[in-house]
């Protein structure tokens, strides 16, 4: 360990140090209460042995301010004392001394207290240690409780305080937003034709392919059994949203995931998408916003799947569907692409 | 008080010694910082109970006290304890010097002589 023996009596320095240094430890010295503060400061220190009385700041005082200072590992304290006044010793250990060794000093007495403070200052490391690996875990615990096992997307929760914050900025700042929902469509269909576990396989292939369109700022969820979410801070304005949503769609056309049972062309897994943004001067709430979004889900659905939706901005009776490329169309947009196989795990 | 006990504590000057396994060095340096410390310490304590400085006075014995003890010169150290609880109950009572103030200086002085004779035995001044 390292000691720092704090005494303005030299010869007590000299005797205190040879007794520790002997014992096999390092030893500073230092002869007032301020140099000894500053030695502790720059760290390092395991133990201090101080004197009781000393110029400047006195034994009981130092103590006192190591105590309060925070960070940095524990020091042990051993106040040393002439036992004048017994009452002292109490108010010692009460300012934050740990031990204390009565002068002139014993070897014996000093190898003793030694051996505790190795202890106490391990038995605190530890401490340390096991704060410090539970704050980990609990930040590793706070991110699961936000993400969705299956998908690893994050998961409603999450969405709710993006969302949110999103949300709050954009009013703020008076920026714009959009919030794009995708389905999958005829998905019981899937799961009923290919069984549960390949069902968990599409979820996860068609996770995959929204996180590859998705662009740095912008965040996917999951947002229910079949249903995943888009957030897109800073883009609201004209057919951005309703773009990107489309970009997803193809995104998971491309993929070419087989479903043999869906009633109609194509045979693969499709989403239906819905849309909405939010701007500047509009009076929705974010959960409003939302709604918008799922009510153009809806309305993709019944105008046939395999399409984006985007509701009127600022709210509105009229709906203008972006109709998605079908049919020979998206035969062009497969062979456009490229790409053989398709992105399938 | 007796000429014949031993003005140093052996056991303490063992311990000195066994600091550096018998070499000697380390008591030679505590020895020659307490040689310093001291006869400054008495020149203090005569200028200050002349001067009636009694919380001076208290302070400096306290100190010597101390050192003393360390180098096992016992009986001086009692002395410089006497002469500490006597000038703090000087400046406790404000009286203006303390009863017995010369017989305890002549204790000191006599003591002090021994100690240092005995040292100078032990480690020849260098």
């Amino acid at each position: 360990m390292k000691i720092l023996v704090a005494d303005d009596d030299p010869t007590s320095r000299l005797l205190l140090r040879g007794m520790v240094s002997k014992l096999g430890h390092e030893c500073v010295v230092a002869e007032d209460g301020s140099s000894a503060w500053e030695v502790l400061a720059s760290g390092g220190i395991d133990v201090l042995l101080t004197d009781w009385m000393m110029p400047g700041m006195d034994g009981p005082e130092l103590c006192r301010r190591l105590r309060n200072e925070v960070g940095g590992g524990y020091i042990y304290i051993v106040l040393t004392t002439g036992l004048d006044h017994p009452e002292d010793v109490l108010e010692g250990m009460s300012a934050g001394a740990d031990d204390y060794l009565t002068k002139p000093v014993d070897r014996f007495a000093v190898q003793t207290r030694l051996v505790a403070a190795e202890r106490v200052t391990d038995l605190h490391r530890q401490l340390a240690l096991t704060q410090d690996q539970l704050e980990q875990a609990n930040l590793e615990l706070l991110e699961q409780s936000l993400t969705d096992q299956l998908t690893g997307l994050g998961n409603r929760r999450r969405m709710d305080e993006d969302l949110d914050r999103v949300h709050a900025r954009a009013r703020r700042l008076g920026r714009t937003y959009g919030i794009a929902i995708f389905d999958i469509d005829y998905f019981k269909r899937y799961n009923d034709h290919y069984g549960h576990v390949a069902g968990d396989g599409a979820l996860r292939d068609v996770a995959s392919c929204i996180e590859l369109i998705v662009r740095a700022g912008e965040c996917a969820y999951r947002y229910g059994g079949e249903e995943f979410l888009v957030l897109m801070p800073d883009c609201g304005l004209g057919d951005a949203v309703s773009t990107a949503a489309d970009r997803i769609r193809q995104s998971v056309l491309h993929a070419a995931i087989p479903h043999q049972a869906r009633p109609s062309e194509p045979h693969l897994v499709t989403v239906s998408g819905g849309v909405s943004c939010w701007m500047p001067g509009s009076r929705l709430s974010a959960r409003e916003v939302l709604e918008e979004a799922d009510q153009a889900l809806y309305d993709a659905k019944t105008d046939g799947r395999n399409r984006i939706s985007a509701a009127p901005l600022g709210g509105g009776d009229s709906l203008h569907a972006i109709d998605a490329l079908e049919g020979p169309d998206d035969q062009r947009a497969l062979e456009v692409s490229g790409s053989g196989s398709p992105a399938h795990t | 008080m007796s000429t014949t006990t031993d003005p140093l504590d052996r056991s303490q000057i063992e311990l000195l010694l066994s600091l550096d396994d018998g070499a000697g060095d380390a008591l030679a340096e505590i020895v020659e910082e307490y040689r310093r410390l001291s006869w400054q310490g008495r020149d203090h304590l005569r200028h200050e109970l002349r001067d009636g400085d009694h919380t001076a006075l208290a302070h400096t014995a306290h100190s010597l006290k101390g050192a003393s003890a360390n180098l096992g010169a016992k009986d001086l150290a009692q002395v410089c304890a006497e002469l500490e609880m006597h000038a703090r109950q000087v400046e406790l009572m404000g009286s203006d010097e303390f009863a017995d103030a010369d017989a305890l200086m002549e204790r000191f002085e006599a003591e002090f002589t021994r100690v240092q004779v005995a040292l100078m035995l032990l480690v020849p001044e260098g």
